[in-house]
C-alpha cells in the first residue's frame, strides 16, 4: 500500500476508538434526546472518539489511531 | 445539577438496538421516516377523500366535557376508533423505529404508555373549564412528564418510546398539509431575513462573551449556534462539525434544555401579557425558543389559549403553530449545514492544534446535516395546495377542511402531544451535565439579546406580514 494510501486507511472511519452507535451516543450525551436525537440527519457522519473524548468525522486521522479488530 | 453521564469503554451494546441502519439513503435516519409517514397518511387521507370517505373515523379526539362521566362516556364511545388509532400510530412508528434499529419488543409497550398517558391529557384540556386555568395540553405533558421523570425512577424500556425529535418531525410534516404552499412562499423570506438578523446576533454575542469569558472557542462556538440556530440538533451538529469535546456539547446541549423548557412556559405568558396576536407571537417564540419541540409546545400553547379566549387574543388559533413554524423551520433549521460547513472550515484552518485530531471541512455537510423533514412539510404543503386549487374558497371550507384537513390536524396533534410528553419524560434533570457559571452567563446574554432583537423584529418591524398569516 502506498503512503497516501495508508494515510486514508488510519482514519477515524477505521479506528476502534471510534463510537458511532446511535443508541450509545443518547446514552453518552445527557439530555441528547430531550430534544435533540442521534438517530436523525443534523448528526450527520459525525461520532465520538474514546480516545480524545470529541466528536470526530470518518475522515479524520490522528497519531493515536488504532485499526478495528478484524 | 449533577455529573456528567459516563459510560464505561467497551460497555456491551444493549439489547435495544439490534442491527443499525446505516447512516446514509433515503430511509436512514428519522428525518427521512418523518417524511414518508407524513406523506403516507397524506396519500391515505387524499385517496379516501377522492373515493367520498375520509380518515375522520380514525383521526379521532375528544370532544368537550363538563363532568367526568361525560368525559369517560366520550373514551368508551370511541374505543374502537381510539383502539384503531393507536394500532396505526404504532405500525407506522414501530415500522420505522425498528428499520432505524431500535427494539420493538420494547417500542410497543413503550407506545401504549405513552397513547395512553396521551390520550388522558388530551381529554384533561378538551374540559370545558380547562382554559380557565390555562390547562393547555401542551403545558399539562410537559409538566407532567418533568414530574414523573424526576420523581420516579423510569425503566430503561420505557425510553424506546420516548422518541420526541421523530413525534416532532412528524407532527411539523403534517402541518405543512395546512398551510397553502402561497403563504410559504410569500412568507418564507421575511421568516428567512427575521431569522437571519436574531440568529447572526444571537451567535456573535454567545460567541464573542463565551471568548471573553474564557471559553474554549470550539465551545463558544457550539454554544453560540445552540442558542442561535436550532438548539440540540444544531449542538450536536457543531460540535461534530468543529471536532468539540465530547463534554461541551453536554454542557450547551444542558443550557438548551434548561432555557428551552423556561421558554415553553414563559413566552405564552409573556405573550398574553403583552397582548399579542397569534402570528406575532408565533414569530417570536420561532426566534426565542431553542427547538422546534420546545417552539411547538409553547406556540401549541399560546393557539389553544386564543382558541378558548373568546377574542381576547387576536388572530386564527392555528396561525402561532403556523408562524413558528415559518420562523424556526424556514428562517433558522434549513441553515444549519452551511453554519456547521462554515464552522468547520474556521476550526479546522484556523483552531486546529499540534497533536490533535486532523481534519478537514466537507462541503457535502451541509446536504448531510440538512433536515430532510422539511421536504416532507414543503411537499406537504404542495400537495394539499393542488388537492385544494380544485375547488372554490367556499367549497374548500365546507368540504375539504372537515373531511381532508381537519383529520390530518388531528392525527398531527396527537403527534404533537406525543413529543410534549416525551420531552418531560426524558428530561430528568439529575442526570444533565454541570456547566458552570461561565457557560450559563455566555448563554444568557445570548437569550436576552436573541429575546429582545426577537420581540422588536415580531412586533414592530414585521407585525403586518405576520398578521397577515392569521386571516
Amino acid at each position: 500500500m502506498n503512503a497516501a494510501a495508508e494515510r486514508r486507511a488510519a482514519c477515524c472511519a477505521r479506528c476502534r476508538f471510534r463510537r458511532d452507535d446511535p443508541d450509545e451516543l443518547e446514552r453518552r450525551v445527557p439530555g441528547l434526546a430531550s430534544f435533540g436525537s442521534a438517530y436523525g440527519a443534523s448528526i450527520g457522519a459525525s461520532a465520538l472518539c474514546e480516545a480524545h473524548d470529541a466528536w470526530v468525522s470518518p475522515g479524520d486521522s490522528c497519531s493515536r489511531f488504532r485499526a478495528m479488530a478484524d | 445539577m449533577s455529573e456528567a453521564t459516563r459510560i464505561l469503554p467497551g460497555q456491551a451494546r444493549t439489547p435495544d438496538v439490534a442491527v443499525r441502519a446505516p447512516r446514509a439513503g433515503l430511509f436512514s435516519n428519522e428525518d427521512w421516516w418523518s417524511v414518508w409517514i407524513g406523506l403516507l397518511v397524506i396519500v391515505v387521507a387524499w385517496a379516501l377523500f377522492a373515493n367520498g370517505g375520509s380518515l375522520k373515523w380514525l383521526a379521532v379526539a375528544p370532544a368537550k366535557w363538563k363532568t367526568l362521566a361525560e368525559a369517560w362516556q366520550g373514551i368508551a364511545a370511541h374505543g374502537a376508533n381510539y383502539l384503531a388509532l393507536f394500532a396505526a400510530f404504532a405500525l407506522l412508528f414501530g415500522t420505522a423505529l425498528a428499520l432505524l434499529g431500535h427494539s420493538l419488543s420494547r417500542f410497543l409497550p413503550s407506545f401504549l404508555v405513552l397513547f395512553a398517558a396521551s390520550l388522558l391529557i388530551f381529554t384533561a384540556s378538551a374540559w370545558t373549564e380547562a382554559s380557565r386555568y390555562n390547562l393547555e395540553s401542551p403545558l399539562i405533558a410537559l409538566a407532567l412528564g418533568l414530574v414523573v421523570s424526576n420523581v420516579f425512577t423510569l425503566p430503561a424500556w420505557f425510553q424506546s418510546g420516548l422518541r420526541v425529535e421523530f413525534y416532532i418531525k412528524v407532527g411539523i410534516v403534517l402541518l405543512g398539509a395546512t398551510l397553502p404552499l402561497t403563504l410559504l412562499v410569500w412568507a418564507g423570506p421575511v421568516a428567512v431575513g427575521q431569522a437571519t438578523i436574531v440568529s447572526l446576533s444571537t451567535f456573535g454575542v454567545i460567541f464573542l462573551a463565551g471568548k471573553a469569558l474564557g471559553l474554549d472557542k470550539r465551545f463558544a462556538a457550539v454554544l453560540g449556534v445552540g442558542g442561535a440556530v436550532c438548539g440540540v440538533s444544531a449542538a450536536i451538529a457543531t460540535g461534530g462539525a468543529v471536532r468539540a469535546k465530547r463534554e461541551q456539547t453536554s454542557m450547551a446541549i444542558t443550557l438548551v434544555v434548561l432555557w428551552a423548557i423556561v421558554m415553553i412556559f414563559v413566552l405564552p405568558f409573556a405573550s398574553r401579557a403583552l397582548g399579542l396576536s397569534t402570528a406575532v407571537a408565533g414569530a417570536w417564540i420561532g426566534t426565542s425558543e431553542f427547538a422546534d419541540a420546545a417552539g411547538v409546545a409553547a406556540a401549541q400553547a399560546y393557539g389553544d389559549a386564543a382558541r378558548n379566549a373568546g377574542g381576547a387574543i387576536a388572530g386564527a388559533p392555528d396561525a402561532a403553530v403556523q408562524a413558528f413554524t415559518l420562523m424556526k423551520v424556514v428562517g433558522r433549521d434549513i441553515w444549519i449545514g452551511i453554519w456547521a460547513f462554515v464552522l468547520a472550515w474556521v476550526a479546522t484552518t484556523r483552531w486546529n492544534e499540534e497533536g490533535g485530531v486532523q481534519a478537514k471541512a466537507d462541503v457535502r455537510e451541509i446536504w448531510a446535516r440538512f433536515p430532510k423533514f422539511v421536504i416532507g412539510f414543503v411537499l406537504a404543503s404542495a400537495l394539499v395546495t393542488w388537492i385544494a386549487s380544485h375547488y372554490s374558497l367556499a367549497d374548500y371550507r365546507k368540504i375539504v377542511t372537515p373531511d381532508l384537513v381537519a383529520p390530518i390536524s388531528t392525527l398531527r396533534t396527537w403527534a404533537f402531544t406525543f413529543c410534549f410528553l416525551s420531552i418531560g419524560l426524558t428530561t430528568r434533570l439529575r442526570s444533565l451535565t454541570a456547566t458552570g457559571w461561565r457557560p450559563l452567563l455566555a448563554f444568557s446574554i445570548g437569550v436576552a439579546v436573541n429575546i429582545v432583537i426577537g420581540y422588536v423584529l415580531s412586533v414592530h418591524v414585521f407585525a403586518d406580514y405576520w398578521n397577515g398569516l392569521g386571516g
